[in-house]
């Protein structure tokens, strides 16, 4: 009999079906895919990462005496790992002296017991036995070395008492390293430094690395103790480097190496001589496991949502079944069936239905997961059947059959004398229905706690759709009485077809329910491109703020000069290349330096994010430099002197008849600053008069200040003016101190009342310079321009500390010394750096230093178009500069592009379009399975002389009508749900310091979308009403069944 | 016949009062039917639309429940049963055929399969029913009972639908206007299956009708008119029942002779037969 009823109405059985897929196919999709995208994240993380990084290395050297043995630290790695790690490979390490042809070079010698392994042997054999070894092609051809050529090799050690130990290797052949990544060598540039000198002050030889057999370090080859001139190596150590064997590892195994990598830890500290643990495949668990959290978030923030709209539509689409089938269950009671009859007679034929689109849906999921893992994901990426497929699958169909079962029990308890009337009675007003009154319930309370920040989880990712859902109830009981309404006034105006469509929409009980979906799946669509556009955006923004240009070029170079002369050869007008100089502070929160040139910064430099505030012309204000003093002696001449005692009132001066005591402040290299109070100054004098002091200025001093002091209990005005016609070091010129316009005084000399101040008076001499003062009980000073923020710098961040009152702040120069900063603004983030950083200008800085500290200071070179990179780059071989790393806007795009949050977002695509696919299947639903009665009404009508152009309008406008509005209402549901629930979407895996995401709605993307919903229901809407008018011919009155 | 022997129920109202709310107001679609239907009796119901037949058809069916008296179905009183005492008593004591053959089946199955469906509430109640084929040979359709409902004629989805309101022999077979829309010949033969239905199985048949020629075929009518019972017809006689409160409802002609508020005498003859005279000036108090 199920069979029969299913056959009788094959097009709601197979509607039935077709939700049913829906909801089982995104319930399963989801498991599927955060599987998948799992998979996807380890490979695609395994394929940026250097097979050293994920290698776990065990290194231990001589400790305590201790002898160091291989066999320790293979005895340690723990079991559980040899499943998805390699055999160890062994690396013994030990440095000795070597004399060659340009003086003695430091040099590593590696042992192992492969030493061939990943070398090219050009000349000789292999080292076998203990002291035998290989040198470099080019160290050997440099320094005369022919197999069968003894060295002698003294063990480099910092134990300067008594003989090192020393023993003569023997040269047995000569290699060339052709990959790095192969045998024992791993990694390691054993050459490449034949003929180079060290940098440095002290410059010395390099030389390439030996190569020798195990034997060479082995325990008895090491000394027995560390008294000098015992025997043997004192200070060796060995690597042991289990790689990772990347066929075998699993998304399970990974979860459980950080665990295994830890105990190992502890147990290596244990040992003796300790044993070090070091790998980053920790940083690919922790990324992996951060970014299944992210795809836990956002794939059922999407899936969950459509689920619910499909669960939604076949709810409604079961209610409008159970409607039809009114009829039957009244004959099951009428029969004695009971509430029970009826209802086993109804589920069971649509709960088959609903029961033949589970496995479609399960295999329409494994299908899009097919597709997805081909298009989206990383390659290799292996098909899988996670057991949570079928319990979500499983949950799918449980709530399909939930919504059936709730629409017919709804039914076969009515009366049997209801459920035989031919025309149902129908709620008439605007009563909400309990079900309804709490779905509006929840969502306001769940919009509410979203909003406030009190909500979080499951119920929040909902959210977006619980609150179309309550918009859409709402919208469609108001909608009933508002058609009603404008029905009757149209009707009072004459006005026939907006009559018939607001009568035609205010009496169908089917427009609520097309109401309540069309919003929900005009807000999914909504919600789902524009989370998909936003993150899009976030990607590229954060690639381009993070980079900071199109490409970045490092490079090895301490000369900002000799790249800027470089890159002038190929881009004169300084449009395309720039160079960037970076120095950092020794403290972690000290600020780090970025030196540009201002202009061509602000052309080269892609400043993606607020782009007017990066006006850097303030830094292109030259600095001035303080005056300076060399010498180890001081000399001041006060050419003459006019100061008058002015009393304070009551008090008998003090001191009286003595001049102010004259002071300098000094700034020594280094940043360390120092007072000098000298002598008092004559108060009246025309004869010059010379002060000298002890200074420790060899490397010259800064003069950051002249001025006076007082001392003792001195409460004497001192009003009046001097000059200083020189002051020097023994050991340099006349400091510049003529120029007044480079000194700051304080204070004002014109006013009315007895204030301090110090001005600088212009004595026409770049050497000399007047002051005039007002001191009370304090001293007074100018200061020099030089000294007080002399270099503007541009803050990204917050002020270090140790910033001054005046704001002023101590930053590295070029040379690593401290130079004093002031503050000319703040920028919102530092393209292609961190977030504490001055940016000051380069010249300045230039100005001070001409090259660049090693360790601290690195010199790059932005470019703001990567098809400049070539040139650039032969630019620069030809100066000798070599690029070292290379950084580019569209690897970090495409790294972010491949994050977890990426691949989860792109999922909005398919809820968006199927919610879409949804809304318009019930459009058609809706009509076709009360055309017969609809097309009666419209036959009626047609009877009683409407013309059948009026009914095409009416019907067409009769569908439009509710499309546009509740389409709207979704709409704007959409872009609430985007300000509520997109704060909760991870954007990246990782969090940025210096990027803040925005998340204002991607505007054109959800104009789009609006387009689409709107103009798709619409068709479908338009096309259905004129359709359903076509059968509305006269016969139809005559008909029964 | 391999049925069980099966014997029909009496029906009996008294006082029957059914009042339905419509339209903000409460409406007496019943105002005091008496009723005595025989055990085995076929009557039929007659009266104009909107009399009440339909509901005094639905309240012995137990489709709805009286406003007031009683209503007895053999040994169940209606008012006093539950719903799952009204399920038992559809299921095995009662078999109603709706008006619409169409009404009364499943569309998407056999004759055959439908007398089965019907049956289900029976059997689950530990009633024994007859064999469907034997239901449908005792209506005449045998030879369609696995023919597609949409290939009969009206006259044979409506004797489909007879089959299906006795599936499980019931005590009384109601039937609404089982032979509306139909022509004579299948008029006829519904006729007949119904008779033959009371004569083979006994089950006591409640009719309601509009055809004059229907309601001539019986041997029993009640004329139900305002809520109440107007007439008898017997053997082609027509009667004035009188009411339980003693009240003589006059045939539609004797009405016109002597509309509401006629003083009248009644008088006894000496042969039994009693005499209404009415005043000369006719009329009581205004």
């Amino acid at each position: 009999m199920t069979w029969a009823a299913l056959r009788y109405r094959p097009a709601q059985a197979l509607l039935l079906a077709v939700l049913t897929a829906l909801v089982v196919g995104c319930a399963a999709f989801a498991p599927l895919y955060e599987r998948a995208l799992a998979q996807s994240l380890l490979r695609d993380g395994l394929s940026r990462m250097p097979p050293a990084a994920t290698a776990i290395e065990l290194t231990t050297s001589r400790e305590q005496g201790a002898r160091v043995r291989a066999e320790r630290v293979r005895d340690i790695f723990p079991t559980s790992l040899a499943g998805v790690y390699g055999p160890g490979v062994e690396r013994w390490s030990g440095r000795v002296f070597v004399t060659g042809s340009q003086g003695v070079s430091t040099v590593t010698m590696w042992g192992s017991p492969t030493p061939c392994d990943g070398l090219v042997l050009d000349a000789g054999r292999c080292p076998q036995a203990p002291f035998e070894v290989l040198a470099s092609t080019a160290e050997a051809r440099l320094q005369g070395w022919a197999p069968g050529a003894v060295i002698s090799a003294v063990e480099a050690r910092g134990i300067a008492s008594g003989p090192a130990f020393a023993s003569p290797v023997t040269v047995v052949g000569t290699y060339t390293q052709d990959e790095l990544s192969a045998g024992p060598w791993a990694g390691l540039r054993l050459g490449g430094r034949a003929g180079t000198m060290s940098a440095g002050l002290a410059p010395t030889p390099l030389m390439d690395a030996l190569v020798t057999s195990d034997g060479t370090f082995a325990p008895d080859e090491q000394a027995s103790s560390f008294v000098p001139g015992a025997p043997g190596w004192f200070q060796v150590a060995v690597s042991v480097t289990y790689p990772l064997n990347r066929d075998a590892i699993s998304l399970e195994s990974l979860d459980g190496i950080p665990g295994a990598l830890s105990a190992l830890g502890d147990e290596a500290a244990r040992e003796l001589p300790r044993i070090a643990v070091s790998s980053a495949v920790g940083d690919l668990a922790d990324e992996l496991a951060e970014g299944r959290r992210q795809v836990l978030v956002i794939v059922p923030l999407l899936m969950a949502q459509l689920a619910l709209l499909g669960v939604v539509v076949l709810g409604l689409v079961a209610e409008s079944a159970v409607e039809q089938r009114r009829p039957e269950a009244a004959l099951s009671r009428l029969r004695g069936g009971g509430a029970s009859g009826a209802r086993r007679l109804l589920v069971a034929e649509l709960g088959a239905a609903a029961t033949v689109g589970a496995p479609l849906g399960l295999l329409g999921a494994l299908g899009v997961t097919t597709l997805v893992r081909a298009r989206w994901l990383a390659p290799g990426v292996p098909a899988e059947l996670p057991w949570p497929t079928f319990a979500a699958a499983g949950l799918g169909l449980i709530l399909a059959w939930a919504a059936i079962i709730i629409a017919v029990g709804r039914v076969v308890r009515e009366p049997v004398a209801d459920l035989l009337r031919r025309v149902p009675s129908r709620q008439r007003g605007r009563r909400m229905g309990l079900v309804d009154a709490g779905v509006v319930g929840v969502s306001v309370a769940g919009v509410v706690a979203l909003a406030s920040g009190n909500l979080a989880g499951p119920l929040a990712l909902a959210t977006p759709a619980l609150v179309a859902l309550a918009v859409g109830i709402v919208l469609a009981h108001l909608l009933t009485p508002a058609a009603t309404l404008i029905g009757r006034r149209s009707l009072d105006r004459g006005r026939l077809t907006a009559t018939l469509t607001a009568v035609q929409i205010a009496r169908r009980p089917a427009v609520r329910r097309i109401v309540t979906i069309i919003t929900v799946a005009a807000a999914l669509a909504t919600f789902a491109v524009n989370a998909l556009v936003v993150g899009q955006h976030n990607r590229e923004l954060r690639a381009r703020v993070e980079t900071g240009a199109a490409v970045v070029l490092t490079t090895d170079s301490d000369d900002p000069a000799e790249v800027q002369t470089a890159l002038r050869q190929v881009d004169p007008a300084a449009t395309k290349a720039t160079p960037v100089a970076w120095i950092r502070q020794g403290s972690s929160d000290s600020i780090t330096t970025m030196a540009v040139i201002p202009e061509e910064f602000a052309r080269v430099a892609d400043l993606a994010v607020d782009p007017a505030a990066f006006d850097l012309r303030p830094l292109q204000v030259a600095g001035t430099l303080p005056p300076v003093i060399t010498g180890t002696r001081l000399s001041v001449t006060i050419g003459s002197s006019a100061i008058e005692e002015l009393d304070e009132v009551g008090d008998a001066p003090q001191r009286a008849g003595e001049g102010p005591i004259f002071a300098v402040r000094l700034g020594k290299p280094g940043g360390a600053e120092q007072t000098l109070s000298l002598d008092p100054i004559p108060l009246t004098s025309s004869v010059p008069v010379v002060f000298t002091a002890e200074v420790d200025c060899p490397q010259g001093c800064s003069l950051l200040a002249i001025g006076v002091d007082r001392v003792g209990l001195d409460y004497r005005v001192l009003r009046g003016r001097f000059t200083i016609t020189e002051l020097r070091g023994d050991a340099g010129p006349p400091a510049a101190i003529g120029r007044p316009d480079t000194w700051i005084g304080s204070g004002d000399k014109n006013a009315d009342v007895l204030a301090p101040y110090a001005v600088p008076g212009d004595l026409g001499s770049p050497t000399a310079v007047a002051l005039d003062l007002l001191s009370a009980r304090t001293g007074v000073r100018v200061t020099a321009k030089g000294a007080v923020g002399n270099l503007p710098a541009f803050v990204v961040g917050s002020l270090p500390p140790g910033t001054t009152s005046g704001g002023t702040f101590q930053g590295a120069g070029l040379d690593g010394i401290a130079v004093q900063f002031q503050p000319v603004g703040t920028l919102p983030y530092t393209p292609g750096g961190p977030s504490n950083v001055a940016i000051v200008s380069l010249r300045a800085l230039l100005d001070r230093a001409s090259t660049l500290a090693p360790v601290v200071g690195r010199l790059q070179v932005y470019l703001a178009d990567s098809s400049f990179e070539a040139p650039v780059r032969d630019a620069l071989g030809a100066q000798g500069i070599s690029v070292t790393t290379t950084v580019r806007e569209s690897d970090r795009q495409a790294l972010y592009d491949g994050s977890a949050s990426a691949w989860g977002l792109r999922l909005a695509v398919v809820v968006g379009l199927l919610a879409i696919v949804m809304a318009a299947l019930v459009l058609v639903l809706v009509v076709t399975t009360a055309w017969r009665p609809r097309s009666r009404d419209y036959a009626a009508l047609r009877m009683s002389g409407v013309p059948l152009a009026v009914l095409r309008r009416a019907s067409a406008l009769e569908q439009g009508t509710v499309v546009v509005v509740a389409g709207v209402a979704g709409i704007l549901c959409g872009l609430l749900a985007s300000r509520l629930a997109l704060p909760m979407v991870p954007l990246f895996t990782r969090p940025s310091a210096t990027f803040l995401a925005d998340l204002r709605p991607a505007w054109s993307a959800v104009g789009g979308a609006a387009a689409l919903v709107l103009g798709l229901l619409g068709v479908v809407a338009i096309v259905v009403g004129t359709r359903l008018v076509s059968r509305a011919i006269p016969a139809r009155l005559r008909e029964r069944l | 016949m391999s049925a069980p022997t099966r014997t029909g129920l009496a029906i009996t109202t008294h006082g029957l009062v059914h009042i339905y709310h419509a339209d903000g107001h409460d409406l007496a679609a019943l105002s005091g039917v008496d009723l005595r239907v025989a055990s085995g009796e076929i009557v039929g119901l007659l009266g104009p639309s909107g009399a009440g037949k339909s509901t005094l058809l639905t309240l012995c069916g137990g489709l709805l429940r009286p406003s007031a008296g009683t209503i007895r179905i053999g040994p169940n009183d209606l008012a006093q049963m539950d719903e799952s005492a009204l399920d038992r008593f559809r299921a095995t004591e009662v078999g109603i055929v709706l008006q619409g053959a169409d009404r009364n089946v499943l569309p998407y199955v056999t004759a055959r399969r439908n007398v089965d469906f019907a049956q289900r509430g029976a059997r689950q109640h530990g009633r024994e029913v007859p064999d469907a084929s034997e239901v449908l040979d005792l209506v005449g359709i045998l030879p369609l009972a696995n023919a597609p409902l949409a290939t009969l004629t009206p006259g044979q989805l409506q004797l489909a639908a007879l089959a299906v309101g006795i599936a499980a022999y019931p005590g009384v077979l109601l039937a609404d206007e089982p032979t509306s829309q139909l022509d004579h010949a299948a008029r006829d033969t519904v006729l007949a299956a119904i008779r033959e239905v009371n004569a083979q199985v006994g089950t006591t048949v409640l009719i309601v009708t509009h055809d004059p020629q229907v309601a001539a075929a019986l041997p029993r009518t009640v004329t139900i008119r305002d809520g109440r019972v107007g007439g008898e017809g017997r053997s082609g006689q027509e009667y004035a029942v009188v009411s339980a409160d003693g009240s003589l409802p006059l045939p539609p002609d004797a009405l016109d002779r002597l509309p509401p508020g006629t003083l009248v005498r009644v008088h006894p003859e000496s042969d039994g037969r009693w005499i209404i005279i009415p005043e000369e000036d006719g009329h009581g108090p205004a």
